[in-house]
């Protein structure tokens, strides 16, 4: 497990915030993160349906699966931890996923299985303002950079659902690919690598 | 690994972030199917963490040592202190069974928390996560478990002294 330097926003003040970004996650990490988050759903979630609003879609996910596969090699668990607490988490695939779009075809790329930000860092499900941003930009972030590490030039790929098609369009930049059948008709988004070295931004 | 510390960067790109949900789908609905089935089950972290609560504040309420919970509900001691820890993924169903017994609970529920039976009960659900996450530990210690916690490190630190 490592941690390396970054920051997120804190949105009281809109300004930059230190935080670290955990790469390799443990296990009791990733169930102290659910113990923190169950509880905050289930509220949200009761609020929201009060409301007539629908609770976001990836409440679905079964985080015992998430634990399982933080053990395979295929797999990196990324988190970003500040003011001591675990501000999202992502699950990256790094072998069992290649291009599927022209001009980099077949090509290997970082395969993003999995990401969520905690329940306080989410409009409207708390009776708070959020308190984070920028979560899921620095978790793309990390990924993209993963990318760049494995050799595989920052390409990424997932199946967005619906309420989060326009992140990876517009701020991601992410190339729609065609629909999914294996995967309950959602869509395949891929990030080529001149959109990834665009949304990283270095300075040469 | 080196990430953007550029503040104007963080700050244009979380102001494009905002408001948008970013989940991903790909464990979301290789999942799905398993979650429709164990729907209004508990999660098993929860239900661990609240099962060794459950058990730990029982006992203290009784004001038995573990020592004593053990011979009373004649179990062994070794088992009681795994589930108090909560370590124990799978006990015994008779331990479970006599737990219940001595700490006046009905065995069936009992037998939800410990994850040796099943149930969709929401309420239950719910209570069970809403009692593990307010389960960690942040009162300040009582006179005896000071004194406790105290003894104990003073063995530990004349054992590693003594070699």
């Amino acid at each position: 497990m490592k941690r390396i330097p970054t920051s997120l926003v804190l949105k009281a003040t809109n300004e930059p915030v230190a935080a670290s970004l955990v790469e390799g996650v443990t296990g009791e990490m990733l169930e102290q993160a659910e113990l923190a988050w169950a509880a905050l759903r289930i509220e949200g979630a009761k609020r929201l349906q009060a409301a007539g609003r629908e609770a976001p879609q990836h409440w679905r996910w079964d985080w015992r699966r998430k634990s399982a596969k933080i053990n395979f090699m295929a797999y990196r668990c990324f988190g970003i931890e500040c003011a001591d607490e675990m501000q999202g988490l992502m699950l990256v695939n790094l072998t069992n996923y290649v291009s599927r779009m022209d001009g980099q075809r077949g090509k290997p790329l970082v395969y993003v299985d999995y990401i969520e930000t905690a329940p306080w860092n989410v409009k409207d499900l708390m009776p708070e303002p959020p308190r984070y941003g920028g979560v899921g930009v620095r978790l793309i972030e990390a990924a993209i950079r993963c990318s760049v590490d494995e050799g595989f030039g920052g390409r990424l790929g997932l199946h967005a659902l619906p309420q989060a098609e326009s992140f990876y369009e517009k701020t991601c930049e992410m190339t729609r690919g065609e629909i999914d059948r294996q995967y309950e008709n959602l869509f395949w988004f891929e990030l080529t690598t001149a959109n990834a070295k665009k949304f990283l931004g270095d300075k040469p | 690994m080196k990430m953007n510390d550029d503040r104007n960067w963080l700050l244009a790109k979380a102001n494009e972030e905002d408001n948008c949900i970013f989940s991903v789908g790909g464990l979301a609905y290789r999942s799905a199917a398993e979650a429709d089935a164990n729907q209004g089950e508990i999660p098993e972290a929860a239900r661990r963490v609240a099962f060794a609560r459950l058990v730990e504040l029982s006992r203290r309420k009784q004001r038995l040592t573990v020592e004593q919970l053990a011979e009373k509900a004649d179990v062994d001691v070794s088992q009681l202190i795994e589930i108090e820890e909560g370590e124990s993924v799978s006990p015994e169903p008779r331990t479970v069974y006599k737990l219940a017994q001595v700490l006046n609970f009905p065995q069936d529920r009992m037998m939800v928390m410990s994850g040796l039976a099943r149930t969709r009960d929401r309420h239950l659900t719910e209570a069970t996560v809403r009692f593990a996450a307010r389960s960690e530990p942040v009162s300040i210690l009582s006179p005896e478990e000071e004194e406790a916690l105290q003894e104990y490190v003073k063995v530990l630190v004349e054992s590693a002294i003594g070699g």
